[in-house]
């Protein structure tokens, strides 16, 4: 057996730079007095900006290091990239209170959660990562300023340490079927009957992060009572961390004897996106059907996992124009929603009284239904063109049926995302709104949606050059 | 075979309940029978560090004790982590270099768990805030005499 050296310990370098920002973070918030906290926020961002240049600059390894236990998929620097970018924006957005470093704590966190996470082989490793984050975004929901948010965190919180467990337990099964706690151990024993149910028990873990159907119904009450930054990450970064390990599992295990995992993967994928969009279809409030709609979402990001590798620019493609109109519709919901309550009717005629700000609201949810012009009608589009190329290679017919209740899903969601922008534009104006200096808000959105349509023009562009196709 | 040491692994454990249960039970056993039996008022109270106790033990805990109880788990889980970690640092078979490294990162370990506690400590959270007495600013239309007459 060959040891690992500590030279390897170096392949984790930007991790552990993390690791001291979020403890010097912890260290200023504890001295620094209320009036310098501007500089915390300041200190925290550039913190952030080594990380990237860290992880820009890492030399990847070839093979696996640290006795295989940590590995370099061709994604896993650029999806790490991505979720280190979401933070950057997101750090100080909200406006400096007496609780920003608290807040800055909790996104480091799932942030140095996430990274750990997309980097592991060992389940041990994933499973203390996959805790770090959870145990931050609990802290995290709990934290905002909502009258419900500890009601929220709480249902979060026993979602998670449920679907916790059920995952440990299926580590420990594993554990004593191969021996073994690397990830490739559920495709090494994929004969044994055992190990398919110590599979579906570590899938809970995984289904609860990026929140597919059986371990989604923490979602409308969290999204609904927190703020919009916190409800956004919530939307993106678990959801990133959670696909690249989704990524690392369907490489392991596709087309191994004994488990048929792309029609675990198609089943999981088709029950994402069925109950997720019939369940949003049938809510009044605007966060409670983006957080549904985020369950449909998550089943299309994985819908194209059954027939890789071909398709991995294409989940990758997914994933990256998933990330801008969520963001966009976070801020902008909340933007008209802060002060009342939270239904369509609100938005009623908003579209023609802030003309910039309906504007952008038609492109954020044109983008997430995916029609064109906006980037993810292509995302939408390479994914159900890999998922049908393959069924014609295979002629396997749940790889038809996904595709065709995929497309029909797609226009299942025109209905109710299409829902604000109709309330903005051909409902008359209610005359209740309250006027908000909003000039960083809007700029943000307005930047997210030069994205989408950006990654409409030139989609190739976004995706790093390993994984072209 | 191998199945077989496993349990004779358990087995020990199993041993051990039993001779610390029946240590338990015959050294209070024993003592019962040899003791002399004069329970007396003072005698039957709970220790109290010498205090009479006021009213039974079984009443809710005022909540910052948790607070307290709380930081007292983190150190003592910290030590459940040090005890393999000692065990693993003596190990023969061991590379020096990592050896080392295990060694810096047990205070690495120590040291990250002092900055919560330093973060709790300056956040005021190790503060023992007592409720303030105000004096009430309610006057009682009965005059005071009539109170001291009913007491006495």
């Amino acid at each position: 057996m060959r040891l690992p050296t500590l030279g390897e310990l170096g392949y984790l370098l930007p991790e552990f730079f993390l690791a001291m920002l979020l403890l010097c973070v912890i260290l200023l918030d504890a001295t620094l007095s209320g009036r310098r906290k501007p500089w915390l926020v300041g200190f925290g961002r550039m913190g952030l900006f080594g990380y990237i240049y860290l992880l820009y600059k890492l030399e990847i390894p070839a093979k696996g290091f640290l006795d295989e236990q940590f590995s370099f998929l061709p994604e896993t620097v650029y999806l790490k990239l991505l979720i280190a970018f979401v933070t950057v924006l997101w750090l100080g957005y909200e406006p400096i209170s007496e609780g920003t470093g608290e807040r800055m704590t909790v996104w480091l966190g799932a942030l140095l959660g996430s990274s750990l996470l997309l980097t592991s082989d060992s389940l041990l490793m994933i499973y203390l990562s996959a805790e770090l984050i959870s145990l931050s975004l609990y802290l995290g929901v709990c934290l905002s300023a909502s009258s419900q948010a500890s009601r929220a965190a709480l249902n979060y919180f026993l979602y998670g340490a449920a679907a916790s467990a059920a995952m440990l337990y299926g580590i420990s099964l594993q554990y004593y079927i191969g021996g073994s706690l690397l990830l490739n151990s559920f495709a090494q024993h994929a004969l044994d009957s055992l190990t398919q149910i110590a599979l579906l028990f570590f899938l809970a873990g995984l289904v609860f992060k990026s929140a597919l159907v059986p371990f989604h119904a923490w979602v409308s009450s969290v999204y609904a009572n927190s703020s919009a930054t916190t409800g956004a990450f919530l939307a993106v970064v678990p959801k990133i961390a959670a696909l690249g390990l989704w990524l690392r599992l369907s490489d392991s295990l596709l087309y191994k004897e004994g488990i048929d995992w792309q029609l675990w993967l198609v089943l999981l994928s088709l029950a994402g996106i069925v109950w997720g969009n019939f369940a949003a279809l049938q809510q009044q409030s605007a966060k409670r059907m983006l957080a549904y709609s985020g369950v449909a979402h998550s089943g299309f990001m994985i819908a194209a996992m059954g027939v890789l590798p071909e398709s991995r620019y294409a989940i990758l493609l997914y994933a990256v124009t998933y990330i801008p109109p969520i963001l966009g519709a976070f801020l902008l919901v909340h933007r008209f929603t802060a002060y009342h309550p939270d239904n369509y009717k609100t938005f009623s005629g908003l579209g023609r009284r802030y003309p910039i700000w309906g504007i952008l609201g038609v492109i954020i949810f044109v983008a997430l239904v995916g029609m064109p012009p906006t980037g993810n009608f292509w995302a939408k589009f390479f994914v159900f063109t890999e998922i049908w190329q393959s069924y014609l290679d295979t002629q396997r017919q749940v790889l038809l049926l996904l595709f065709v209740v995929g497309l029909l899903n797609t226009v299942v969601a025109i209905f109710y995302y299409l829902q604000i922008p109709y309330f903005m534009f051909f409902k008359p104006e209610r005359g209740m709104h309250q006027e908000k200096a909003d000039r960083l808000e809007m700029a943000f959105v307005a930047l997210m949606c030069i994205f989408i349509l950006w990654i409409f023009i030139n989609p190739m562009s976004v995706l790093p050059q390993v994984i072209l196709p | 075979m191998n199945e077989s040491t496993e349990i004779s692994e358990f087995g020990i454990v199993l041993l051990f309940l039993i001779g610390g249960l029946m240590l338990t039970l015959i050294g209070m056993g024993l003592g019962s029978f040899l003791r002399p039996h004069r329970p007396n008022e003072e005698k039957n109270t709970s220790y109290e560090c010498g205090e009479d106790p006021v009213g039974g033990a079984w009443q809710p805990f005022d909540v910052r004790f948790y607070v307290m109880a709380l930081l007292f788990v983190l150190f003592e889980v910290e030590l459940f982590f040090l005890f393999p970690w000692a065990m693993i640092l003596t190990y023969e078979g061991a590379v020096a270099e990592w050896s080392l490294f295990m060694l810096i990162e047990g205070f690495i370990f120590v040291g990250i768990l002092l900055v919560g506690l330093v973060y709790a400590w300056r956040k005021g959270l190790l503060d023992w805030i007592r409720p303030e007495a105000r004096p009430s600013s309610f006057t009682s239309r009965i005059p005071e005499q009539i109170y001291k007459q009913f007491k006495s």
